[in-house]
């Protein structure tokens, strides 16, 4: 990426002109998977670790990585700290990346992030050397705890993960928002570019977004509605939104061409 | 021979060390690029693949071979 760009963004020593991150799970195949990795323009991809199945599993590593893109290994199916930690070093070993999404979360119907489990892994792997982007709560005083613990980015939830709710934490993620000093990236429940791209508009530094892509129609279209909607979103943050009103503001004055007529 | 549990399974082997055992089982082939992608671990502990050779089987080790999936 060009160095001088002045929108990138950085998360640890990593950047990103891309302001998309993407998913990879739910897609019908791995062609749909990669023509849409494409066509988002995202930079940074998650995968997660699992046990291996010989013989039946597909392996999406070499496809993905002919897009260009940087994978994000995530902690998804640690229970508790000590799973996480353990996940993470083997995706390190694994993917020869020190980039971790850290995710714990021992409930499988709301999967929401634990956030007692995410902090002690956070403070674990920060020591072990890990850039960590924890998954969590839209919590701004877990945030901040986050942030000090020496995580790169906080990702609070924007509504639970697969749920396409959109940002059903909006009020708090504009106090985690107003309060961080790393990047926030916006995750899980964002279900339509309408959605990152009021995220964005809101101030988020970024937004990763799986199912609303994967589960689409046409989920190779989709990809490319959320990389505009982001842009666009960004775009407007940055410019500043004018201030909202209750009372009608005219656009032009009125009354001058009133009295005119009355001549 | 000595026993181990291999990725959940019961095992009996005559290797000696983790790198023979994952070449016996097809995980290790020629090309050291197949092992991009995947992580090995011994009684819940990573074991470094550049240290594959110099682990030592040990009787009901309890070895796991992680690989990497779609996920969001």
């Amino acid at each position: 990426m060009d160095l001088k760009d002045q929108n990138a963004l950085a998360i640890g020593k990593y950047s990103f002109s891309s302001r998309l991150f993407m998913g990879t799970g739910k897609f019908s195949s791995s062609d749909v998977m990669c023509s849409a990795v494409k066509a988002s323009g995202t930079e940074l991809v998650t995968v997660a670790v699992r046990r291996a199945k010989f013989g039946g599993y597909d392996d999406i590593l070499q496809p993905l990585l002919k897009t260009g893109v940087r994978l994000l290994p995530n902690t998804a199916g640690s229970r508790v700290a000590k799973e996480a930690v353990y996940a993470a070093n083997l995706a390190r070993d694994a993917l020869e990346t020190d980039l971790i999404k850290l995710e714990v979360h021992p409930d499988p119907r709301y999967l929401l992030p634990d956030p007692v489990e995410t902090l002690l892994a956070a403070q674990e792997l920060v020591k072990q050397g890990f850039t960590v982007m924890p998954y969590c709560q839209a919590d701004p005083v877990l945030c901040k705890r986050l942030e000090e613990a020496g995580c790169a980015c906080v990702m609070p939830l924007a509504a639970p993960i697969g749920t396409n709710r959109g940002l059903v934490t909006r009020d708090m993620l504009e106090i985690i928002l107003d309060q961080a000093s790393v990047p926030v990236v916006v995750d899980a429940g964002i279900g339509a570019p309408s959605h990152a791209a009021a995220a964005m508009e809101m101030g988020a530094d970024a937004v990763l977004v799986n199912t609303a892509i994967a589960v689409a129609g046409d989920p190779v279209s989709m990809a490319g509605a959320f990389a505009d909607a982001v842009r666009a979103g960004y775009a407007a943050g940055k410019a500043g939104l004018g201030k909202s009103s209750l009372y009608a503001v005219a656009t032009s004055e009125v009354d001058d061409f009133i009295a005119h007529l009355e001549d | 021979m000595i026993k181990v549990i291999y990725n959940g399974e019961v095992r009996e082997t005559g290797c000696s060390t983790l790198l023979e055992l994952l070449k016996e089982t097809g995980v290790v082939k020629d090309d050291p690029r197949s092992l991009f992608g995947i992580a090995v671990g011994v009684n819940d502990e990573m074991v470094p693949k550049s240290r594959l050779d110099q682990y030592i089987l040990r009787e009901n080790d309890r070895i796991e071979i992680f690989t990497m999936i779609a996920g969001g």
